[in-house]
């Protein structure tokens, strides 16, 4: 999963915990930040990542559901970012693989998938009318040289606003 | 994001490159060549 941002004029893809921005035909190689993050004394030494007794690394789930649970819990989308897609992911180099997901050293986009539906397009009429169509997402994203589709998302019944969850039928997500 | 713990370590190292490096070329709306000239029949 990804967010949606501007970056050199263009939409582009970024990471949902950091500030970085996946750059279109070429590979994301993660770096390790916790070392830095840490008070001195319980710093790892440095390391590449990923490393078993971290957490670092390009985080890949196996469903959309885990990955709607963690956005929930840890990550709501930026001010700056524009819409947030689903996708594909594949992760190579050294892979560390968990009960419910991956972590990897290097990793690229397979395919993207952009959220359309009745429900948003009407809320992004009413409150962003400049923010971009999934449409224009969508076009955009091909620059990334992967499959792009639009995937109709209606938010369930009373469901409540935190907690949408679109159910997509695909299996590895970032 | 929890993932879980840690299971295996692997290195991978995929057959073929997963990052689409160069743009597709545009298509063009004449020939990359210039068609020859019909032979002349002598007559």
């Amino acid at each position: 999963m990804w967010d949606v941002v501007e970056a050199d004029g263009a939409l582009r893809l970024g990471s949902v915990a950091y500030r970085e921005v996946w750059v279109p035909r070429q590979e994301l190689v993660a770096r390790c930040r916790r070392p830095l993050a840490a008070l001195p004394w319980g710093r790892m030494p440095l390391h590449e990542p990923p490393n078993a007794a971290c957490r670092c690394g390009i985080h890949a789930v196996q469903s959309s559901e885990t990955a709607a649970a963690h956005l929930r819990r840890e990550a709501p989308r930026r001010e700056a970012a524009i819409a947030r897609v689903m996708g594909t992911v594949a992760l190579w180099g050294r892979v560390v693989v968990a009960d419910a997901g991956w972590r990897g050293g290097v990793a690229y986009p397979t395919a993207l998938l952009v959220p359309t539906g009745r429900w948003r397009r009407l809320v992004s009429a009413a409150l962003w009318p400049y923010r971009r169509s999934p449409g224009d997402i969508a076009r955009e994203l091909e620059a990334y040289g992967v499959p792009v589709e639009l995937v109709p998302f209606e938010r369930p019944a009373g469901t409540p606003p935190g907690a949408a969850v679109p159910s997509l039928a695909r299996t590895t997500l970032v | 994001m929890e993932i879980g713990e840690p299971k295996r370590v692997y290195t991978i190292e995929p057959i073929e490159d997963p990052v689409p490096r160069t743009e597709p070329e545009p298509e063009r709306d004449e020939p990359a060549e210039r068609p020859e000239e019909p032979a002349k029949v002598p007559g």
